[in-house]
């Protein structure tokens, strides 16, 4: 199985950016290109899906902070959904609570950008 | 040059280091290494007892001292090697994590994600990260040349007292 597969789908407006495998410093490139490709092509309503993520280490979650000030300039937003257990208590840990909006399910995350 | 400690306000005593002999890694200094690094240390730590929860906080901690071994002590160059030592004791787990690179010189205490967002960074979260997760975490200088990460993760005690001093 490979470490990392990304698939990217569009819900209405929002993208929704779905992980599979661990985010670490071997695998960031490929989440952050992901990422800035969407950024750069226009699509600032992200959605993170970490259903079938196994673990993100702070690689990971410095490739969302290191972007999502810019998604807010331009209008947009970062928000994560359907963390599993152990990738949700690093994100809570390091107090990314704080800094991105959270949902038990994509439909509510999705549904969240509606009217903003 | 004494060990960079962070200053935490109150700094658990380090594990003893226990005479059995350690289980060791010796693998390239390289990102490609980390998957087997975070899984060596998952299941070693729940070898040594500790739960699932407890076992995957260890493997992230490892990982991430891993991690500042590749980017900032090696600075991504290719050619060097870490040495990673488990001493599993009944207190716990320590794990050491030697390398002839660059030695930081400050663990930060705390990483704010909203600050470093404002700033665009995407760095600065892997020593706090560490230290959330570990009992204590320490950057020693223990010969000429030889920087090592030690890592301690204590049991928590069966009634709940000082044991689990995260």
């Amino acid at each position: 199985m490979p470490e990392l597969e990304i698939t990217i789908r569009s819900v209405g407006s929002v993208a929704v950016v779905e992980p599979r495998g661990f985010v670490n410093a071997h695998t960031v490139s490929g989440f952050e290109r992901a990422l800035s490709e969407r950024v750069d092509a226009g699509n600032v309503r992200i959605v993170i899906s970490g259903a079938h993520l196994s673990y993100v280490a702070s690689a990971g979650f410095g490739a969302i902070m290191g972007l999502i000030e810019d998604v807010r300039g331009r209008g947009g937003d970062i928000r994560i959904c359907a963390l599993s257990g152990p990738v949700a208590h690093i994100f809570r840990v390091l107090g990314f609570d704080r800094l991105c909006r959270t949902f038990e399910r994509e439909e509510d995350a999705v549904e969240s950008f509606r009217g903003s | 040059m004494g060990p960079v400690e962070s200053a935490a306000p109150r700094t658990p005593d380090p594990l003893p280091t226990p005479a059995a002999p350690p289980i060791v890694l010796i693998l390239p200094a390289a990102c490609e290494a980390l998957t087997l690094v975070h899984e060596a240390a998952r299941r070693i730590a729940a070898g040594a007892g500790f739960d699932e929860l407890a076992a995957d906080e260890i493997a992230v901690a490892v990982n991430e001292a891993m991690t500042n071994i590749v980017e900032h002590a090696y600075r991504g160059e290719p050619g060097h090697e870490v040495t990673i030592r488990f001493h599993p004791s009944p207190g716990g787990l320590r794990v050491e994590l030697d390398h002839r690179g660059e030695s930081p010189t400050r663990l930060p205490l705390e990483a704010d994600p909203v600050r470093l967002a404002a700033e665009r960074r995407r760095g600065g979260l892997g020593v706090a990260l560490m230290r959330k997760l570990m009992t204590r975490v320490e950057h020693l200088e223990p010969s000429p040349g030889v920087g090592r990460w030690s890592l301690d993760r204590r049991h928590r005690h069966p009634d709940g007292r000082s044991g689990d001093l995260r």
